[in-house]
């Protein structure tokens, strides 16, 4: 399905096009056939759309191509939403043509620094119905987010609320859907924490909704991030294997026979609604609960409401929580805030005043040795940030964080800079005779977050709860394996590169979450499973792991299913209902 | 840094050093030349045999403490069989390592008791520099995997998955010293340093403030700040301005928290913080942009000539700060704002230019 604006019948088209100048926008991530482009839905919420991305690790990736019917011939201007994504004094790395019908126009695109709309020409038209092709020039990463042609000389609006209102305007969209469904439970977020919730409230008869915008199931375990499972099982071993993964290494493709145990598992269930590739863009709480969350395809654009009388947030940046008015911390509390002092680390661990620094994301790659000699091109626009540092794959301390840089709102820079360390750092190890037959063989193009928001519940779990071994009436998570925390290492030795971590890691026997900790302080109808639950900075060191994150869900699951019972909010199961609670957790072993 | 044989010979300390026989490696500057004589400050104890190790505090002529030092031998056991090991271990005040000697005539030994190689003595010494060592981690049973080599084998030849292994443990050891590295490392690192620490916090911290705040060690800079207050820092605004430039990014974020909030209203204190903007590291660069509210307003103009070192949110934020209050911006600073606008070689030029544009409206 593809989506355009001004599709008329064709009677209309003709009484248009003697009246009017007409226009057409269309969505490149709507493309028909993507070739080798990707879907990009991770900065929507910045940048205004999911886009198509050419990452083709240094070879330019098939062309992509769709139909579009226009309502008028003649001759218009071509725009293309775009953006060089790093901006320099050398040859953007991201560049692409634009061909109409079977021409393809000269101007070059992916050459203008920032999200903006270039001038792609002026073509005349002969056909209503097109065909457009965009082709990748160079492999690195360029990126289309639309393309509007318009028989108008009017530039289409830069960014901010005037391009999105313009765009709806333009696709015939309105902002609420049209479709409403119903459910019992929705989780919004399919990484391990929202598969488990969902599974753990499917067996105990609740009708779920997980929505979730990728095509595949894990998140950061996904075979398209591979970050392996760590962590113990807790209570819900059965269900977390389901879903978790071996301990390959970070970035094997042995990821992907997981993928598919874990997606064939979640789909297994009946009362579970799958609704992949689609991407929560609006939630609204009325009298501090929330009535329903808004999500939209992220390659249609074709949009649902999803009503519920409870609500899971796993969506890892706390979305669902922010939208609905959750309170939520984001950065690093003062070491007082909650009594968090490692004295040996001091500064790196907690600090004496609070502050915006947060763990960083990573991007995980591989490479593989061929048989034959592997050229890999010339990459000025990533020396900058690789300098001279060679490495042949990279694993989770390649990450990176910074303090002009927010993890959500900047998310975009920062996999780009990681990118730039990837491709600069492999570049400079082929100049080695011994890395001759190596090839990019995976690098993702998705980022994988550590920290973001952290939605506040009952209990803000603390580093003080680990150290002190804190049991609680309501422990339903347990975990032995340490806290760690990342800081990068330019902190401590400038002349370190900029995307590198180090952990600190505190040894524990054992530390325990309380339920309170998986539903919201304000918001009646919420729950919190994964790295977005209700924690401090350091508290968050241990149990932002994805056998850890998976047992928040499957407790959150659990709980779902007791106040479906008795018709309650989540913070009501602690008051009132937790002996039957924790009996039913008892019951997973 | 391997050091040539010092000449004070400590009472009771190796014999052999006497004999220019030994290996000795330091990393602080000359606090062993100023040593005058040793007392007695506490001992710890040794966890594999429960003997206590005797830690002494070496002072100045001028009974200014300098560092402590433990004369260890300590049994380093494998597999039933134990060997002593003999190690003289330096601390500086704040219980971090710094330095360690051993005589050649008990020297340190491998497996099947083979003596240790001078590249050996240089590997120690970089193991006891890293004190987030994954073998503070690690019990002596989780040192060795019990798998077959060929089990733990990784597909693809990638190895470093981030739990610990026998690998990880094998890169970071001494090879065939497996043990011996262990126990000295778990001695130097282990609860000596709490020791250290409140021995320091008990004699010497409220009278060792500025000596620290000078000192040309971070730990002892660190350990000033977090013992001074407002007032107490500004009379020390030159050293402040001094460290500012000179230091680490950890550390110089950590001074400007501490800074009173009246520090920067001083045009010359300013000018000397804002001028070393270019020369300093991308976090501290932010931190400057955002305590611009804090800082006299010649720091507008400096900045406005070091744009092209800014990222596109630090220049997000200084445009925002100019957007705030127009009376800030000078002619020189428009100037300069002009100049970026029309470069080519600054990535986030566009935004200057955004910016200039709406201010001609």
């Amino acid at each position: 399905m593809f989506k355009v604006a001004g599709f008329f019948v064709v009677i209309q088209l003709i009484t248009t096009s003697l009246f009017a100048q007409s226009s057409l926008l269309i969505e490149a991530e709507s493309f028909m056939n993507k070739g080798g482009w990707l879907t990009d839905p991770q900065f929507v919420e910045q940048m205004g759309s999911p886009y198509l991305i050419a990452h083709g690790m240094g070879v330019p990736v098939e062309a992509a191509s769709t139909l579009a019917v226009l309502e008028s011939i003649g001759r218009y201007h071509v725009w293309v939403r775009s953006k060089n994504w790093v901006p320099g004094n050398w040859k953007a790395p991201g560049l692409f043509t634009l061909m109409v019908n079977d021409f393809t126009l000269p101007k070059v695109l992916g050459a203008t620094p920032g999200w903006t709309w270039e001038y792609a020409g002026e073509i005349e038209i002969g056909t209503s119905e097109i065909k457009l092709e965009l082709s990748d020039l160079t492999g690195f990463n360029g990126r289309c987010d639309a393309i509007y042609l318009t028989q108008s000389s009017e530039k289409p609006p830069q960014g901010g609320e005037s391009l999105l209102t313009w765009r709806q305007d333009q696709l015939k969209e309105a902002w609420n859907p049209n479709e409403e469904l119903a459910y019992d439970l929705v989780v919004v977020g399919g990484g391990i924490a929202g598969c488990a919730a969902s599974i753990a409230a499917a067996e105990q008869g609740m009708k779920v909704a997980l929505i979730h915008d990728r095509p595949i199931l894990g998140g950061n375990a996904s075979s398209e991030i591979r970050v392996h499972t760590l962590g113990i099982y807790g209570k819900f071993e059965r269900i977390l294997k389901l879903i978790d993964t071996e301990h390959y290494p970070n970035g094997s493709p042995q990821a992907k026979a997981d993928q598919q145990k874990r997606d064939n598992n979640v789909k297994s269930y009946q009362n579970i609604d799958l609704f992949l590739n689609t991407r929560a863009y609006d939630a609204v709480a009325e009298d501090n609960r929330i009535q329903y969350v808004d999500a939209r395809h992220t390659s249609s654009g074709e949009r649902k409401r999803f009503r519920a009388p409870w609500f899971v947030d796993s969506t890892g940046d706390g979305w669902i929580g922010f939208w609905t008015g959750a309170k939520y911390s984001y950065g690093r509390e003062s070491v007082d805030t909650y009594g968090e002092a490692w004295e040996a680390w001091g500064e790196l661990w907690s600090p004496e005043q609070p502050d915006n620094i947060v763990m960083g994301s990573s991007v995980l790659w591989r490479t593989t040795e061929e048989t034959e000699v592997q050229v890999f091109p010339n990459v000025p626009w990533a020396m900058e940030v690789a300098k001279d540092h060679k490495a042949i794959a990279g694993e989770w301390y390649w990450e990176f964080s910074r303090n002009d840089l927010h993890q959500i709102e900047d998310a975009e820079e920062i996999r780009d800079h990681m990118l730039r360390a990837i491709f600069g750092s492999f570049y400079n190890a082929k100049q080695d005779e011994e890395n001759s037959l190596l090839r990019l063989e995976w690098v993702s193009y998705l980022v994988g977050k550590r920290e973001s928001r952290r939605l506040v519940g009952d209990h803000i779990f603390t580093f003080k709860d680990v150290v002190d071994q804190t049991k609680f009436p309501d422990s339903v998570v347990m975990e032995t394996r340490e806290i760690d925390v990342h800081y990068q290492n330019n902190l401590t030795d400038p002349a370190e590169p900029d995307f590198l971590s180090t952990a600190l890691f505190y040894k524990t026997e054992k530390y325990y979450i309380p339920y309170r900790s998986l539903y919201s302080k304000n918001i009646d109808n919420l729950f919190m499973a994964g790295r977005n639950f209700s924690c401090s900075h350091v508290g968050l060191g241990g149990p932002r792991v994805m056998r850890t994150t998976g047992q928040m869900g499957a407790a959150v699951g659990f709980a779902a299913s007791l106040c479906m019972k008795y018709k309650v909010g989540p913070r009501l199961i602690y008051k009132s209902h937790l002996s039957e609670y924790m009996e039913l957790i008892e019951q997973q072993q | 840094m391997k050091m040539a044989l010092l000449v004070l010979i400590l009472p009771g300390l190796l014999t052999s050093a006497a004999q220019g026989n030994r290996s000795f490696y330091f990393l602080m500057g000359n606090e062993l030349e100023l040593v005058s004589r040793h007392v007695p400050a506490f001992s710890f104890p040794n966890l594999n045999n429960k003997v206590e190790h005797k830690v002494c505090l070496l002072l100045g002529s001028d009974e200014q403490p300098l560092l402590f030092l433990a004369k260890i031998s300590t049994p380093v056991c494998a597999d039933g069989e134990c060997k002593l090991a003999h190690i003289n271990v330096y601390w500086d005040l704040q219980g971090n390592y710094s330095g360690y000697e051993a005589s050649n005539e008990l020297p340190l030994t491998k497996h099947e008791h083979d003596p240790f190689l001078e590249e050996d003595y240089q590997k120690l010494h970089e193991l006891l520099m890293n004190s987030n060592s994954i073998l503070g981690r690690r019990s002596i049973t989780e040192l060795v995997d019990s798998k077959p080599a060929n089990e733990l084998r990784l597909p693809s030849g990638v190895d470093g998955v981030s739990s610990a292994t026998k690998k990880e443990i094998k890169s970071v050891v001494i090879q065939g010293a497996l043990y011996t590295s262990y126990t000295i490392w778990r001695l130097v690192h282990g609860e000596v340093v709490d020791k250290i620490k409140s021995y320091y916090q008990t004699h010497y911290a409220s009278s060792l403030i500025e000596n620290f705040l000078y000192a040309p060690y971070e730990a002892y800079q660190f350990a000033a700040l977090r013992a001074m207050d407002s007032s107490h820092i500004m009379e020390h605004n030159n050293r402040i301005i001094a460290l500012f430039k000179e230091s680490k990014p950890l550390f110089r974020t950590y001074l400007f928290k501490k800074l009173p909030d009246n520090f920067l209203n001083n045009k010359e204190v300013t000018k000397e913080v804002y001028k070393s903007f270019s020369a300093i590291d991308i976090n501290s660069k932010t931190l400057l942009i955002q305590y611009l509210n804090f800082a006299n307003p010649a720091a507008v103009q400096i900045l406005s000539s070091q744009i092209g070192q800014m990222s596109r949110n630090q220049l997000r934020s200084y445009l925002k700060f100019l957007s705030g209050d127009k009376t800030v911006v000078s002619k020189m600073t428009k100037d300069n704002l002009g100049r970026v606008a029309d470069s080519e070689e600054y990535n986030h030029s566009y935004l200057v230019r955004e910016f200039l544009a709406l201010d001609d409206r």
